[in-house]
């Protein structure tokens, strides 16, 4: 199990939170201004990182807050947390 | 006349649960019928906080994961815009919290009837509740002032120090009564060995 720390409550089991996939992607402001392939590439393609990804956890049964977490997806470490809306402290690739 | 009904109603207490040594290391009452607020505002809009210290004499606690109580009441840190407000049976405070904050930004919601408290107390309540919540529960941790949203046994829960017990240091579990049954019967379980007393109800005020 991992353990994760969560930007208020501090650090708490992972059966605590919820996953919600890769962070940062943000929707575009003029769907109907896309192609489709624009458009499927917004809601399907992932990075799928081997390595450091940043990707967005709920504390589901804790405070019920969204954040930032980024996490080795080949150790499973926690390398940050970070709120919505800030950027993680130290360069990432 | 009251329908309101315990979600233990068919939990007959007292039950009186031997440990292999005979002893009971663990106790549980629930407190029923208490008044249950859940509660959303901006703890730096000062109007909203007065209209909650006014009304039950609480300022309510910004850092996380921390409770605050006074008289009868208690004030649980949920989220940075949320808190959970336990307090007497009588609706007076709750319609005159409701009035005073008519006027500002807020939410309040009455959530009584959907959720009960447990109070647990014994040498061994650590240890019982350790056997399935993953919270970090030793005294170091998790001590007077302190609460906590986690999992017991599956089963979605807001823990709260309970400092003011006569009987030693306790500890309330707030439970939806949709859970309290399983819960209760979970506790006993888990307290089955180092034996347990489940007391009636206490009486509500
Ligand atoms: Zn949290």
């Amino acid at each position: 199990m991992l353990q994760i720390e969560c930007p208020w409550c501090g650090a708490r089991d992972q059966q605590e939170f919820q996953y919600g996939g890769e962070a940062h992607i943000v929707r575009p402001e003029s769907p109907d201004t896309l192609t489709d392939e624009q458009w499927a590439d917004y809601l399907f393609n992932r990075a799928n990182s081997k390595g450091v990804h940043a990707e967005q956890w709920c504390h589901t049964a804790g405070c019920r807050r969204w954040f930032n977490v980024l996490r080795d997806t080949v150790s499973y470490a926690v390398l940050a947390v970070y709120r919505p809306g800030e950027r993680p402290s130290g360069s990432v690739e | 006349m009251s329908f309101r009904q315990s979600p233990l109603i068919e939990i007959e207490t007292p039950i009186h649960g031997p440990g292999v040594a005979a002893q009971a290391s663990f106790w549980i009452q629930e407190r029923p019928f208490r008044t249950h607020i859940n509660l959303r505002g901006d703890p730096a809009d000062a109007g909203f906080t007065e209209a909650v210290a006014h009304t039950i004499g609480i300022s309510l606690p910004v850092d996380p994961n921390t409770c605050a109580s006074k008289d009868n009441w208690g004030a649980c840190w949920l989220a940075p815009d949320e808190w959970l407000l336990i307090g007497p049976k009588d609706q007076d405070s709750t319609r005159d919290l409701g009035q005073r904050l008519v006027p500002l930004h807020h939410a309040l919601t009455e959530v009584s009837g959907g959720q009960t408290v447990f109070r647990v107390g014994g040498d061994g309540w650590r240890d019982v509740l350790a056997s399935a919540c993953p919270l970090d529960l030793h005294p170091r941790a998790f001590r007077a002032g302190a609460c906590a949203q986690t999992v017991i046994a599956h089963a979605n829960v807001v823990l709260i120090y309970a400092g003011d017990d006569p009987r030693g240091e306790a500890l309330d579990i707030v439970v939806r009564r949709s859970f309290a049954d399983h819960l209760a019967r979970w506790l006993m379980d888990a307290a089955a060995e180092g034996g347990f007393e489940f007391l009636a109800p206490a009486t509500s005020s």
